[in-house]
């Protein structure tokens, strides 16, 4: 009897060891596949509509403009106040997937294959993702990370018949539950202090247009300038 | 009638207590504004800190806008003091400066007297607020730039700068309607008294004792709290709604409406009826 058990368990070991073996090179060349057709971007911009549907947010449609320059260069435009998500407006997916990790193959359905992300640094702001990559395309249709402090991004990426592996939108879901705003400091009687907000999920739309790829953005345009608008740089 | 009116404003402005209604709004108004300009993007890092856990945030939302706007907020509990002290002194004034039997001895009615005076207390009183609107939205533009409107209430609206003047401008309106019912208050208990002290004590007693039932979360006040003027003296704000509530807002002029015009109605009956003594 101990013979079986400790045959069939050495069998299931090996099995999963080779089916790790198997998947594990399948997810990276599936990370490498979309990082290489991301790197044909060398840079863009786009006109970028912003749209805040949070339930105790109310902020009109804000409209800028993005600038991208590879490695790691990045800007957005726009009069006047704007909230932009921490996460699905910059290169932050393909930066992320730069960075080490461990990928692992789960699944796959119709439509895309299914990985998760595994940070191998402590400085990493982000515990693990899911990763949604299409399963004819080089692309990432689909992204859940849950970061360190700042809770859990979904981004879902349409893509449109521009000639690189470029979204047109950009859905950012996140989690707003643990936002808590001191309604009651601006005189405000009628708010309750213990009031949250009533959803606990936020959401946020880009919509890009009016692409232009890898044509030359000179440096200038990734400086903080006094113009007064509204402008986010980032640049590691 | 105009004649009359003018007359009254050469005394309105003679009289020094005219004027601490305009110093101390300049003040208040001025150190928010210092205040604000030091501190205030500080104040507003600290409200909105928990949303940039979850957004990036950019542009200048401490400008001229969004503080004036906190100004509104602060004075408005203070103005109805200032109106009160220069309309409860109107007719009560005259009386106990012992001018009303001479006054009365021209050739003029006590209605038309009395009009001509609450006509210069309302008018008083829209200046007071124009001049709020004069400090906050063109002083201000010295300390600040524009940009777009920042407003807690019920929830954080932001709106785009191309919409907010207008919504100022609605708001020192109705807040002007809504100071023309504290104003006709104190004109109507200035026509009972024989001194200033009695009125402007009594019509804000009046109004913190309203004021107080109007915020009372209390089943026995809810039936009284609509008829009660001081429900409506912070309507001014449904205006940074989103949003905008149209009817609150005419259902809510109409019943301060209602209430200047008993005032005044009450105001004239106990004027003409009086027994002038002194």
């Amino acid at each position: 009897m101990t013979t079986i058990f400790r045959s069939s368990l050495i069998v299931i070991l090996v099995c999963f060891v080779a089916v790790s073996g198997f998947t594990q090179p399948k997810a990276d060349s599936l990370i490498a596949v979309v990082l290489h057709e991301s790197d044909q971007v060398q840079s863009f911009q786009a006109d970028v509509s912003i749209d805040v549907d949070v339930d105790f947010i109310r902020i009109p449609v804000k409209k800028g403009r993005v600038f991208y320059k590879a490695p790691d260069k990045f800007r957005f435009r726009a009069t006047g106040f704007v909230l932009v998500p921490k996460k699905g407006l910059d290169f932050s997916v393909q930066e992320m997937l730069r960075q080490p990790h461990t990928a692992i193959y789960l699944s796959s359905d119709d439509t895309n294959h299914m990985l998760k992300i595994v940070p191998m640094t402590d400085d990493a702001d982000y515990v693990i993702a899911t990763l949604w990559i299409d399963r004819k395309l080089p692309r990432i249709n689909k992204m859940d990370v849950t970061m360190r402090k700042k809770g859990n991004f979904m981004m879902s990426f349409t893509y449109g018949n521009l000639p690189y592996q470029l979204p047109v939108a950009t859905q950012v879901d996140f989690d707003i539950s643990q936002i808590d705003i001191p309604m009651k400091f601006l005189g405000n009687m009628k708010k309750n202090q213990s009031d949250k907000p009533k959803s606990g999920k936020g959401s946020v739309k880009m919509i890009y247009s009016d692409f232009k790829i890898n044509g030359e953005i000179p440096d200038q345009v990734f400086l903080e300038n006094e113009t007064g608008d509204s402008v986010i740089v980032i640049t590691e | 009638m105009i004649h009359l009116i003018q007359i009254e404003f050469q005394k309105l402005f003679r009289r020094g207590m005219t004027y601490i209604g305009f110093v101390a709004i300049m003040l208040i108004v001025l150190v928010i504004q210092t205040g604000m300009l030091v501190e205030g993007k500080k104040l507003l890092d600290f409200l909105i800190k928990s949303l940039s856990d979850v957004f990036l945030l950019n542009g200048n939302l401490i400008n001229n806008y969004t503080v004036s706007y906190i100004v509104l907020n602060s004075l408005w509990i203070h103005i109805p003091i200032l109106v009160a002290i220069v309309a409860g002194d109107m007719v009560s004034g005259e009386a106990g400066r012992g001018t009303f039997r001479l006054l009365l001895t021209r050739p003029v009615s006590r209605v038309k007297l009395l009009t001509a005076k609450y006509i210069a207390a309302q008018v008083y009183t829209a200046m007071l607020v124009l001049f709020l609107a004069f400090m906050s939205l063109v002083i201000g533009r010295l300390f600040f730039a524009t940009g777009d409107l920042f407003v807690i209430l019920d929830t954080i609206n932001i709106f785009n700068q191309s919409d907010v003047l207008w919504r100022f401008l609605a708001a020192y309106g109705y807040g002007m309607i809504s100071m023309w019912v504290v104003s006709g208050l104190a004109f109507l208990f200035s026509t009972q008294a024989t001194n200033s002290l009695g009125p402007i004590v009594g019509s804000m007693s009046v109004l913190i004792l309203f004021t107080i039932i109007s915020n009372f979360s209390i089943g026995i006040f809810d039936v009284i709290k609509p008829f009660l003027f001081t429900t409506y003296l912070n309507g001014w704000q449904l205006f940074f709604a989103d949003p905008v509530d149209w009817n609150q807002i005419y259902s809510a002029v109409a019943i301060m409406a209602l209430h200047i015009s008993v005032f005044y109605g009450a105001a004239l009956l106990i004027f003409t009826r009086k027994d002038i003594q002194s």
